[in-house]
């Protein structure tokens, strides 16, 4: 749609400026050695480079936090150290009276994790503020990060926080300069007024924190052009390619095949092989992206993100579990199936409640693939209550009996919003 | 890539990137200063872009963040009568006399679904294109986008 006139001229005119700055600009100059002594540079600079990596290997011991958050074994972190894929860093800065270092960062396949610790003083309770503004300001198109308590903070008193700076894999990041902003620590003190509930927030501590940071390398991907036919569940689905880095596991293939199969790939990978046949079990945890299209290759894939960091030079295969291991999909009459509600979850896929069990249909097979037993879980059927359920580290929350909502049930590494009022029942499962 | 085709490249995406900014900051200056700022710091980094076909999506993201970054120093607020009082010359200057009762309507969207519309409808951006834009599931921005169509009918009915 062409709504707009031409670019107006006062814009064009700096535009114009801007392009000629650059065209004035000399492209820098490499200098070509003769083969001889290149040799030489190069078995230089393989010793000093090894040199300095062995070092940073003896000083810097990742934080408990770092490995947990990314399951990341001791003895990988050493290799991703030596990759430059995680690097300690050694920038504090202060502010009316608050003062923040960043301790160490690692580039995932979606985000740069950085761990801070925050120190204040003791007014300031550090375990119940958050950051009433977060962002991040580079040259490289990053703006985006969450900043909160770090995850699996032993000590548990609020000092230890985690910033997820969200990267895009069509830019190369290694080594990218950027600054993240923190503004003004504050609390939030829920408050029931009349019908509502509201969260009024009270600053804390105003002050603006800029943590300058020169981000870590991005890692090798592993790929494996080899295809395969893989079993997932029922199907067969068609892999053209695989990609592994130490966080993600891709399968590239047929888009619709992918589409259809990503709703259960969680459930039939069991874990991962390396070369020396060790089997690493990785059975909860496991989270699904949505596919991607390469629009002009037309490659498409979905993303696996692994919970423990994988070792990809070990790395051999991921392994499926074997069809008598899972539960046979079923059908049901016609008589069954008008005894349950029929909903649409917010994928438009088919779902069935029978009253106890949410039943997850497939209407490319017509058989109900998936069984998650509410009354299993904890679910009462005759008051509706359901009681603190989450397993694989999900976050845990019951039945709300005033306004008949559940929250985030989740076995396996799948997350459930089911919301019940009264006599109609809503689900909206989420992988 | 070299100097001539990141100019190239920056040339053709001239229009889109003063819609996009002015979607965003209102003020031809600003929008100026903005794109001029996100057009040093691509050529600074150009050799980050790992494939040359991400580089529009890449460079109006650029531009995105650098108008946040200027609404942030500005920490601007206009009243929305304020902002219709003189938009309906001031945008005379920008949009197609036919179109300013739809590009009005547009601006009265939240910021989120504002740039989802002015991507998909008035730039031609496929939705997986405004999803690497924005950083942003697929699914969100086709949620986004539907938000945004119906309120624009209810907007455009008044």
């Amino acid at each position: 749609m062409k709504i707009y006139k031409n670019v107006p001229e006062q814009f064009h005119s700096q535009f114009m400026d801007t392009i000629n700055t650059i065209e004035e600009k000399q492209e820098k100059k490499y200098h070509r050695y003769g083969t001889k002594r290149m040799i030489l540079l190069v078995a230089v600079l393989v010793l000093v480079l090894s040199t300095i990596t062995v070092s940073a290997a003896y000083i810097f011991k990742w934080n408990q936090a770092a490995l947990n958050w990314l399951g990341v074994s001791e003895e990988l972190a050493e290799q991703l150290n030596q990759e430059g894929i995680a690097k300690q860093e050694h920038v504090a800065v202060s502010a009316a009276g608050v003062e923040i270092s960043a301790i160490q960062s690692v580039m995932t396949d979606d985000y740069c994790y950085v761990l801070l610790s925050v120190s204040a003083p003791d007014q300031v309770p550090l375990d119940e503020v958050l950051f009433r503004e977060t962002y991040v300001e580079s040259d490289v198109g990053i703006e985006s990060c969450v900043v909160n308590h770090a995850l699996y903070d032993t000590e548990d008193n609020g000092h230890l926080w985690e910033a997820l700076l969200y990267i895009d894999d069509a830019v190369d990041y290694s080594g990218a300069d950027v600054v993240i902003v923190l503004q003004d620590l504050e609390r939030g003190d829920w408050r029931a007024e009349g019908d509502e509930t509201l969260v009024i927030y009270e600053t804390l501590v105003e002050g603006e924190w800029r943590i300058p940071l020169t981000l870590p390398s991005e890692s090798e991907i592993l790929e494996i052009n080899q295809e395969r036919t893989m079993q997932i569940g029922h199907h067969e689905v068609n892999i053209k390619k695989t990609e592994v880095t130490p966080f993600q596991i891709r399968l590239y293939g047929d888009e619709e095949e992918l589409k259809h199969a990503i709703h259960y790939v969680i459930q039939w990978v069991s874990g991962i092989v390396y070369q020396d046949g060790t089997f690493i079990e990785e059975d909860t945890g496991i989270t699904v992206r949505n596919g991607r299209s390469n629009q002009d290759t037309g490659e498409y894939y979905i993303a696996l993100d692994w919970p423990t960091a994988i070792d990809i030079r070990q790395y051999a295969d991921m392994v499926l579990k074997e069809s008598e291991d899972m539960s046979v999909p079923r059908t049901w009459s016609e008589d069954e199936l008008n005894q349950m509600d029929i909903l649409q979850d917010r994928c438009g896929h088919k779902i069935l409640f029978d009253g106890t069990k949410i039943i997850l249909w497939d209407e490319k097979c017509e058989v109900g693939i998936d069984i998650v037993d509410l009354v299993e879980l904890g679910y009462d059927v005759n008051s509706g209550d359901l009681i603190l359920l989450g397993p694989g580290g999900l976050a845990e929350t019951g039945y709300d009996e005033n306004d008949g909502n559940i929250v985030e049930v989740g076995p396996g590494g799948r997350l459930i919003q089911a919301f019940i009022n009264g006599e109609k029942h809503y689900y909206d499962v989420m992988y | 890539m070299d100097k001539d085709e990141f100019l190239r490249l920056t040339l053709d995406s001239e229009p889109t990137l003063f819609h996009v900014s002015f979607s965003i900051l209102h003020n031809e200056q600003d929008c100026a200063d903005a794109v001029q700022e996100a057009i040093l710091k691509a050529y600074e980094n150009r050799h980050k872009l790992k494939e040359i076909k991400y580089f529009k999506t890449w460079i109006v993201r650029i531009v995105i963040n650098e108008c946040y970054s200027i609404l942030r120093k500005k920490k601007r607020f206009q009243p929305y009568d304020d902002a219709v009082q003189k938009d309906n010359t001031y945008l005379g200057n920008y949009i197609k006399e036919e179109y300013i009762d739809l590009y009005q309507a547009i601006d009265r969207l939240s910021q989120k679904e504002k740039i989802c519309i002015i991507l998909y409808y008035l730039e031609d951006y496929a939705v997986a294109e405004i999803a690497n834009v924005l950083k942003i599931p697929i699914g969100t921005v086709k949620s986004r986008l539907n938000h945004a169509r119906k309120e624009l009918k209810g907007l455009l009915s008044e």
